[in-house]
């Protein structure tokens, strides 16, 4: 590419100037960006029109951040990802920086969750190769990925996504919680959660619904409960 | 003494200020249990609050321990007809917790704190559905109350068909099924 810089108006100054505001995080996520190859910016680029579009479903769009997610991790040079992301510095911020203070001790805590979470996967990852006898390279062919991915995850430098998990979990023979113990619960929460997110109902779904409310109302006796002056 | 004078129970929305006492509140080993634990004392409760407009009750009883909580809301709109309609709202239960050493008890089921609490939820679905469909359209389907229900949490399976939730076909997910509740708008039972 070939790129001249010779009056004040060939630089870019708008760019630049979004870019010296955006935090320490979303500098680090466009530089990385940066760092993707061709294919890789362009499949960033899809996902991100994706996430523009105002018609696209919650669902698509959780999808689309995923993608991205995985996507700029990716090593280009080695050809394939990373399989984890280190969030650390992203994710320390809203807990001492959030603007509304009283979130802070409650993201603290929940991040010292995930922290805790992380160094037992370590530990057990770490206790089950030695025991299976399993290298770190020998893994990282069996699921597909890098020793420094399986190295840095072991080192609690990068936190593994579920389906890194569970794709190590069949690579060693073992349950998804022996690796990650709260697997099920992540898993149940999603479950809860992706239920009244999904707009896309299939024909299935809305027979379903409109034979429920063909049913005739429920005849129950329900007692609200009084509320209580706090104490 | 009638054992709901004997065991009064107490139902207050959440504040920020619940997240102290909710330290304490253990919803039991198996997964779906913990998964309520984690909801409600973790930071999830605030981003549904947030994010969803969800209610969240907590239930106290009268030495003022948490006894467990529930989460109502409604779902985003569905495309009714499919696959370009926009017409459809569902309620949704989203979390109904109860602290272990609650579970059963009192021994009497018509006063059982389960019972109870669910009874206070399907009352403020009833409130919460006459609002969409009053003034806050779409509202084709408001009047189902659903959930998503562990295929082995049993004893909520059983609770929730005493309530008269039954299935709902085509929403399973992973190891949870739907079950939906059609709402009695029109008497005012509660």
């Amino acid at each position: 590419m070939n790129i001249k810089l010779e009056q004040p108006s060939d630089f870019p100054l708008d760019a630049f100037r979004a870019l010296l505001q955006a935090s320490p995080g979303q500098q680090e996520i466009l530089h990385r960006y940066m760092e993707c190859s061709d294919s890789i910016q362009s499949v960033v680029r899809l996902m991100f029109a994706v996430l523009e579009n105002p018609h696209v479903t919650d669902e698509d769009r959780h999808r689309a951040t995923r993608t991205i997610a995985d996507a700029i991790y990716l090593k280009p040079e080695a050809g394939h990802g990373s399989y984890g992301f280190d969030l650390a510095k992203v994710e320390r911020e809203p807990a001492t920086k959030h603007p509304e203070e009283h979130r802070r001790p409650l993201i603290a805590q929940r991040l010292d969750q995930l922290d805790q979470q992380q160094a037992t996967f370590s530990e057990r990852l770490r206790s089950i190769l030695e025991q299976k006898n399993v290298t770190q390279e020998e893994l990282a062919v069996r699921i597909e990925c890098t020793q420094s991915a399986i190295s840095k995850m072991i080192t609690r430098n990068s936190r593994p996504h579920k389906k890194t998990i569970l794709k190590m979990a069949a690579a060693l023979s073992v349950s998804p919680t022996e690796l990650w113990p709260d697997l099920e619960v992540a898993s149940i929460l999603d479950s809860i959660a992706d239920f009244p997110a999904e707009r896309e109902l299939n024909e299935q779904q809305a027979a379903a619904l409109d034979a429920a409310l063909a049913r005739p109302p429920v005849k129950v006796v329900v007692r609200e409960l009084p509320a209580r002056a706090r104490k | 003494m009638s054992e709901i004078e004997k065991y009064p129970l107490f139902a207050d929305e959440f504040a920020l200020a619940d997240q102290l006492a909710l330290a304490d509140l253990h919803c039991g080993e198996e997964p779906w249990a913990r998964a309520a634990t984690e909801w409600i004392r973790g930071t999830e409760v605030l981003d549904a609050i947030e994010r969803f407009q969800t209610s969240v009750w907590i239930f106290r009883d009268v030495e003022d321990f948490i006894i467990g909580f529930g989460a109502l809301e409604a779902t985003s709109w569905k495309k009714w007809p499919p696959p370009d309609g926009k017409k459809s709202r569902l309620l949704y239960l989203r979390h109904l917790g109860i602290g272990a050493k609650y579970r059963g008890f009192p021994p009497e089921r018509e006063y059982r704190y389960s019972n109870r609490i669910l009874e206070h939820l399907i009352a403020q679905a009833k409130k919460m559905a006459i609002t969409i469909r009053d003034s806050k359209p779409p509202s084709k389907h408001v009047e189902l109350l659903t959930l998503m229900v562990h295929r082995d949490n049993l004893p909520a399976q059983k609770l929730y068909q005493r309530y008269g939730f039954e299935l709902l076909d085509g929403f399973e997910r992973d190891d949870h099924f739907a079950m939906s509740h059609r709402l009695d708008l029109d008497s005012d039972s509660n």
